[in-house]
């Protein structure tokens, strides 16, 4: 007998959503992960008395959430304290203007209208098909399965209003914004999302233009740090019987007839299960743990095609005053065009400038418990960072790029930012994969292009080894936090379906 | 010959339109260059 039904490796939000489900099912579930601590991305660490968030700042779509915890006979609200965000964000235009966008449409027509009355049509046409998108995605696109290509044509058939967008599939993030919006300041604005799912806005898809509109159905912070959200899916878990096991990184997949038997953990430690479920980037665990003797040439033509999501530096900053901020997440912009071309002039060709642009999530201002008394934190998600930085090096620039960047802020967006330093931290794509053992540092992944969509993507349930399922940012639909608990239900109804 | 000259020029004048906006060029370029991999990638 095995000594569990199912091994799930990673404790990121995928795994553990997928591990908790699947105890819900009545299976014995063990979740292995590497770290010293539950949800990958989105987690919170301690430093000094402060609480600050490794990565995710706040969570949309909380329906899709939801979901998760209703099969478990719970609810996202009752196992997670979450304190609603409003308004949703707000921008600091590079030339200075600020826009403040809240959760009702008819304030953000409002504020849109200040700045450029002929563009308040354009929001409300833009909300009305963004609405319309959003109720046919979440249902058909979000959760079901698109192993391969007679799943999508049954996504499509289940939901054919699905059709009548696919045009935002083939388009740009940016031709679905410009053709809505027509003043400069306002597609600035709107500009920065693109880079929640990882492209500049010329390059990534258009059906991801809902973003910004999503927001407004609500965003939320989960009071104690985002650390709360895996919590509160382990909580499920560990309710129904499922035990997680914490410093324990795998080193191989263990595969017999070409079916899954167990992970063998860095230790030494063998583990046997007939299912396992990968919550780690799929690149790194088809080449790396199952081996690439287990897989036909084909598929790992197909692997090592894949490219490897952006990363992006993170600096956490614990201060002693109040910052000069309105909103938990206040977006420095750069005009659409320039966030285009530092894709191609300084990501693609590895700079890191000083100019910077990005999120600056100000946790403490939802729940000022996270830090002592009359203190606050930002994490500051920078600028996309590529892996391999030109010249010395993440190592050798760290201190040098963090003094220059706080320089910066201090002098832009946050005025008398460096008197009130108590401590400063970067974390750089380096740090990202040496935490999180995500190649280089990419936080999604996997790229979320066309080529690296649904039945491209790598396949929930695997062509290759029985019993090998994956969940997570690798997989569909994607990276995010409600992404890849979509991805945990998926995979829990694969395993329902096919493994008896 | 006339005929398919024409419509060849037509499909290019069209190409050339739908495609004259820098964006649109990088967007279609980013897919285009990877049509290759599309199977191995299903495969995967």
């Amino acid at each position: 007998m095995n000594d569990y039904d199912v091994i799930v490796i990673g404790a990121g939000c995928g795994g553990l959503g997928a591990g908790a489900l699947l105890a819900h099912q009545g299976r014995r579930v063990l979740v292995v992960e590497q770290s010293e601590r539950v949800g990958g991305c989105c987690s919170t660490f301690e430093r000094q008395g402060y609480k600050i968030d490794l990565g995710a700042s706040i969570i949309e779509f909380p329906q899709v959430i939801d979901w998760c915890f209703q099969r478990m006979g719970t609810s996202f609200a009752k196992e997670v304290d979450l304190v609603a965000v409003d308004p949703v964000f707000s921008a600091i235009l590079y030339d200075g203007t600020r826009v403040s966008y809240p959760i009702s449409l008819e304030g953000t027509a409002k504020e849109i209208g200040r700045i450029a009355p002929g563009d308040v049509k354009g929001w409300e046409r833009y909300s009305k098909k963004m609405q319309g998108f959003l109720d046919a995605a979440l249902k058909g696109f979000f959760v079901s399965p698109a192993t391969n290509l007679a799943d999508v044509v049954r996504l499509f058939a289940r939901t054919p209003a699905l059709l009548k967008y696919n045009s935002m599939f083939f388009g740009s993030y940016e031709g679905i914004i410009r053709k809505y919006f027509k003043d400069e300041k306002v597609v600035e604005s709107l500009s920065f999302h693109s880079f929640y799912a990882g492209l500049p806005p010329a390059l990534l898809p258009g059906h991801f233009a809902m973003i910004p509109y999503a927001e407004h159905g609500g965003i939320y912070y989960a009071k104690g740090g985002m650390i709360g959200i895996p919590k509160g899916f382990q909580k499920c878990g560990e309710r129904a019987g499922m035990k997680v096991r914490l410093n324990a990184p795998v080193r191989k997949i263990l595969i017999e007839n070409k079916r899954v038997k167990g992970i063998l953990l860095e230790d030494g430690t063998e583990i046997t299960a007939g299912i396992v479920v990968s919550n780690i980037n799929a690149k790194k665990m088809y080449l790396e743990m199952v081996g690439e003797e287990h897989l036909p040439w084909l598929a790992k033509v197909g692997l090592k095609s894949y490219t490897y999501s952006m990363a992006t530096p993170m600096l956490y900053l614990c201060l002693d005053y109040r910052p000069p901020l309105e909103d938990h997440h206040t977006l420095m912009t750069l005009p659409m065009d320039r966030v285009n071309a530092y894709w191609n002039d300084h990501y693609l060709k590895g700079s890191f400038p000083r100019e910077q642009f990005g999120i600056l999530s100000w946790t403490t201002k939802s729940d000022p418990s996270l830090a002592p008394k009359g203190h606050h934190i930002i994490a500051v998600t920078l600028a996309p960072g590529v892996y391999r930085l030109d010249g010395a090096g993440w190592e050798a620039s760290r201190e040098r790029l963090k003094e220059s960047i706080i320089d910066y802020l201090a002098e832009t967006y946050l005025p008398g930012l460096k008197e009130h330093v108590v401590l400063a931290e970067l974390s750089t794509p380096v740090d990202f994969e040496k935490r999180l053992r995500s190649p280089e540092g990419a936080i999604y992944a996997l790229r979320q292009d066309l080529p690296h969509s649904m039945m491209f993507r790598p396949s929930a349930r695997s062509r290759h080894v029985k019993g090998l399922y994956l969940a997570g940012a690798s997989t569909h639909p994607g990276g995010g936090v409600p992404t890849v608990t979509a991805s945990a239900m998926i995979a829990a109804d694969l395993i329902e379906k096919y493994e008896k | 010959m006339n005929t398919a000259l024409i419509v060849t020029g037509v499909v290019v004048l069209l190409l050339l339109f739908a495609l004259r906006k820098k964006s649109r060029r990088s967007f279609a370029w980013n897919l285009l260059r990877q049509v290759i991999y599309l199977v191995p990638r299903y495969f995967a």
